[in-house]
């Protein structure tokens, strides 16, 4: 059973969720994945500093 | 430097606890013994390792106590190895960390999907559940591992720590350095988010500066040519390495122009339309297989000019990043030191042309660069930048022992277990051992080779070591045919010891964990004739073209181990001892081990391997086996026990 359930809901949660909330944030110009390239003459990120903090350590993100 | 901040902060700590009310005794067990256990697993060769105070006592990965090469899952056999080594139990252990930040990767995950969709939706549904049980509920696995170990008379997520993957694997390049400064850079398929970092290590600390984030990354182009040229992916990348010097780069500017756009300081971006590694369960797609005009190798058929070309290529691709990258960062940190780890810092070759650069003065490498290495980065990280603990640097020393962290047999020890398998043995005294070992080489023998502590990373250093004679004309070849069980297009490495090194090869410095390519010196290469320069392809590598035949590569390198008293004593002696009686300080060095398998590790794993294949002899601890002399009935057994598999 949960092997027909799984595919069905993830599927629907695909196209249903995860799909529109794609599509419209695209449309924004998001594009978190840097997949454009850039007129920059650097692709390096620079590293976000506030997360240096030695408690960071205990977290999972 | 770091001795002086070592007082100042100790004298901070005697203060402030003599002050609370705190014996000296109490402060001495509570800033002096910390014990701190990393963990790399989950995903790709799972590994312990143990910090001490700061200092690596022993590390180990798991495949070569399951026999499962490559095993990611839960290290419990190393982290046990790990614990008795320094006579721990596991209530003494104050914190484990974990070599990655499972919520970040699963954020990688979602966002990937978000980026592509529609596209995608195959991959979603059969890796989600997957993704969600391993990355969501990591810490529950993770501790309820710990537990079945353990038990539960410990509250563990309360020791529990999460050190991000880059910053594990740059932890691990610049503390155990013997750098007090220096830029530290990752570069390997992805963590979380990084694929490449840099970062700038000062005494105890250390400070990402800036990254590359997925899906761009260097580790995974070349996973990718990887897979095109039908290779396994996450192994096979040391077999197109070693295909690359057959080849010509002529596929370079087609990789420049459509996968990979280089900027000056040696960042990159590439285009996704040729990959399908996001959303797919493949490396690369359609249009990449037409960019290079054909579908992918099919594993195990013959090998083309075209996939060495490739190979070629792309080994070239990474070499100019790599160099850019290096120029960039040597220009705007002005630092004189280089730290690299990450799986691309396995690429000796590209190594090699870093360090004849000489962007840097100096340059150290984690010989445990892949994965497994992040247990150790894991650890320090948590020692030095969660608790702000000091650093010991020693002159001219790096952290790693030799990279000899692994266990070790005692005679007795190693006597009961040949016993148990029925072997037949003498016990040589140590000065006969070197003796009748160093004869054996001398002999053209190809000897077993199992003393001390197994070596932490992927090479096989002189601890756990097939060695033979590299003057040998056929000595590639019959290795490989009687013990290796393959046909290669990589030669063996060669161990040399550190004071002959600029006799023989051209390599600006030390290189103790092979991970350094130098070519041999001229004087030791001979001329070839014109029908041996137009062979083609694998018939290359049988031309004799230097005085040490079956350590040279085709473009005259080779993968140079520098051996030092210092770390490999015995290992050393037994050169020095092999340069007496032939006038050559080198020897062949390849993993003990058999093709698709893992190295071995206790002396009964070395045994069933000599057994199984066609060592002529066999030195672990002080016990000397010859094959003629063991019962040729153990054969059949160990030999199916250790058939070859595809590696």
């Amino acid at each position: 059973m949960a092997s027909v359930m799984n595919p069905l809901i993830l599927g629907s949660i695909y196209f249903f969720i995860i799909t529109p909330i794609a599509l419209v944030t695209k449309l924004f110009g998001r594009d978190e994945l840097r997949m454009k390239k850039m007129g920059t003459s650097s692709y390096w990120v620079t590293k976000n500093k506030t997360d240096k903090n030695s408690e960071s350590m205990k977290n999972q993100f | 430097m770091a001795f002086a901040s070592y007082f100042a902060d100790g004298f901070d700590w005697l203060a402030f606890n003599f002050c609370a009310g705190f014996s000296f005794c109490a402060i001495y067990i509570h800033y002096f013994l910390m014990n701190i256990l990393g963990i790399s697993a989950y995903y790709h060769d799972a590994a312990a390792c143990l910090v001490v105070d700061g200092i690596i006592k022993s590390a180990a990965q798991e495949e070569r106590f399951t026999k499962i090469k490559h095993d990611p899952s839960f290290p419990r056999y190393a982290i046990q190895f790990c614990l008795n080594q320094s006579g721990l139990v596991p209530d003494q252990i104050d914190y484990i960390v974990f070599y990655d930040k499972p919520f970040l990767k699963f954020e990688r995950i979602l966002e990937t999907y978000l980026a592509f969709a529609p596209k995608g939706i195959k991959s979603f549904i059969s890796s989600m559940p997957i993704w969600l049980k391993d990355k969501l509920f990591q810490k529950s696995i993770l501790v309820s591992d710990i537990e079945s170990m353990w038990g539960c008379n410990v509250d563990w997520i309360k020791r529990l720590l999460f050190s991000e993957h880059h910053v594990s694997h740059a932890a691990s390049a610049f503390f155990p350095s013997p750098f007090d400064r220096a830029a530290v850079l990752t570069m390997d398929g992805v963590g979380e988010w990084t694929t490449t970092s840099l970062a700038v290590g000062r005494d105890n600390n250390l400070t990402v500066e800036k990254e590359i984030r997925f899906p761009h990354s260097i580790g995974l182009l070349y996973s990718a040519m990887t897979s095109y040229i039908g290779f396994k992916v996450n192994s096979g990348e040391y077999k197109l390495m070693g295909l690359a010097p057959y080849g010509n780069p002529i596929y370079s500017k087609l990789i420049k122009d459509h996968l990979i756009d280089i900027k000056d300081d040696g960042s990159f971006h590439l285009d996704m339309s040729y990959f399908n590694y996001c959303t797919g369960l493949t490396m690369i797609n359609i249009k990449f297989e037409e960019l290079f005009g054909g579908s992918s190798r099919m594993p195990e058929s013959l090998l083309t000019q075209r996939d060495m070309d490739l190979a070629s290529s792309v080994q070239e691709v990474i070499e100019e990043v790599v160099l850019k990258i290096a120029s960039n960062i040597a220009k705007t940190t002005k630092e004189e030191n280089l730290c690299l780890a990450g799986g691309v810092a396995l690429n000796c070759v590209a190594n090699g042309k870093l360090v004849k650069s000489k962007l840097f003065k100096n340059i150290w490498i984690q010989p445990a660069a892949g994965d497994a290495g992040g247990a150790i980065g894991a650890a320090l990280a948590a020692y030095h930048l969660h608790l702000r603990c000091p650093r010991y640097i020693s002159t001219g020393q790096d952290g790693m022992s030799g990279s000899f962290l692994g266990p070790e047999y005692s005679n007795s020890e190693i006597e009961s277990q040949l016993k148990k398998l029925g072997a037949s043995y003498v016990t040589l005294s140590d000065g006969d051992l070197i003796n009748v070992a160093a004869k054996s080489l001398a002999d053209k023998k190809i000897i077993g080779w199992h003393q001390g502590r197994m070596e932490f990373g992927p090479r096989a250093l002189g601890s756990r070591s097939i060695l033979a004679d590299s003057r040998v004309p056929d000595m590639q070849k019959l290795l490989n045919l009687k013990i290796k069980y393959r046909e290669s297009f990589r030669p063996f490495a060669p161990s040399i010891l550190s004071s002959d090194r600029s006799n023989w090869f051209e390599l600006e410095q030390d290189s103790p964990y092979m991970l350094i390519v130098g070519r041999v010196r001229s004087d030791q290469i001979l001329s070839t004739h014109q029908s041996e320069q137009d062979l083609f392809g694998l018939a290359k590598l049988n031309v004799i073209r230097s005085t040490i035949p079956a350590v040279t590569h085709v473009d005259y390198s080779a993968r140079v181990q520098t051996v030092h008293k210092n770390t490999n004593f015995r290992f050393s002696q037994l050169i020095e001892k092999f340069k007496d009686l032939t006038g050559c300080p080198l020897v062949l060095n390849t993993s003990f081990n058999v093709r698709g398998r893992p190295i071995v590790e206790s002396p009964a794993d070395a045994f069933k391997c000599f057994m199984a294949t066609d060592l002529d002899c066999l030195f672990i601890g002080n016990q000397y086996l010859q094959k003629d002399r063991q019962n040729q009935g153990l054969v059949k057994a160990f030999k199916e026990e250790l058939e070859p598999l595809d590696d």
